[in-house]
């Protein structure tokens, strides 16, 4: 997952690690060296939240301005890890996404239902985990709204 | 915070979506990172306990037990930031698909529900 100066994360993202300073870089260590003894998930949110707010307190950062860091979003992404290798949470799907899309971008489901065209009714149970939509379908209905779907590599299937 | 009297809120989120209302599977790492990331700005942190808490209740709408594991969370806050935990918890219903989340505020137990559709 840390690749010379670059770290992936769970969605293939790549993140730069230059702009991290030495201070920075040194935490990063401790928090992926810690991550690697497999500890209780629980254990190390709370380790690395902890760490984290002392290195960012101390240098007058606001939480938003912390929480935006590359070294926080690299600790979450470990943290997701560990949550999803000890089965006590899953990598997010293509519903979990569509529900993110919907609260940021409408003021309800109705509103995202008239924009797409899909049905309320069949919009709750594919939130709900009850029924999916078909792909050519979602393609369509996103399509409505300026969206799109992509497939993208993850770490956890590499490329042949 | 020297001098400021703090109240112990713990709440527990259930480490599974529920059955009845959803689909009963485990969570996405998305929403615990909205969690922690709304707990980190909004209240400077908290405190995960190192188990999950197992418990059964009865569902309130078939009667029937529901057995879950929990996450449980800590936070020492103001009685003026109370309002905006249970707002908090009340879009965490949501997000986590549940149908009410356990919230003991200094000893004091509460049930927060989502909101009306």
């Amino acid at each position: 997952m840390i690749a010379s100066n670059s770290y992936v994360d769970l969605t293939g993202r790549e993140r730069s690690l230059s702009d991290l300073d030495a201070e920075e870089l040194t935490l990063l260590d401790r928090i992926r060296a810690h991550a690697a003894t497999n500890p209780d998930w629980s254990e190390f949110t709370n380790f690395w939240t902890g760490e984290i707010a002392a290195l960012y307190d101390g240098r007058g950062l606001s939480r938003k301005e912390s929480a935006r860091s590359a070294l926080f979003r690299i600790a979450q992404d470990l943290d997701d890890r560990l949550a999803i290798a000890q089965g006590l949470a899953r990598a997010p799907d293509y519903r979990d996404e569509l529900a993110e899309l919907i609260r940021e971008r409408f003021k309800t489901r109705r509103e995202f239902c008239r924009a797409t065209g899909i049905s309320e009714d069949m919009l709750s149970h594919v939130l709900a985990g009850r029924k999916h939509l078909a792909i050519d379908t979602l393609q369509q209905a996103l399509a409505r709204i300026g969206c799109t779907l992509r497939i993208v590599p993850t770490e956890a299937t590499p490329a042949q | 915070m020297p001098g400021r009297t703090l109240l112990e809120c713990a709440f527990l989120i259930p480490i599974s979506r529920d059955r009845n209302l959803s689909d009963g599977r485990l969570h996405s790492v998305d929403v615990w990172r909205w969690l922690e990331e709304e707990l980190w700005a909004r209240f400077r942190g908290a405190s995960r306990a190192l188990v999950l808490y197992e418990g059964f209740y009865a569902d309130p709408d078939t009667g029937g037990r529901v057995d879950d594991r929990s996450r449980k969370y800590e936070v020492a806050l103001e009685r003026k930031q109370i309002p905006e935990l249970r707002d908090l918890l009340t879009e965490t219903c949501l997000r986590f698909h549940q149908k009410s989340i356990y919230l003991s505020i200094a000893g004091k137990v509460e049930f927060i529900e989502q909101p009306p559709e």
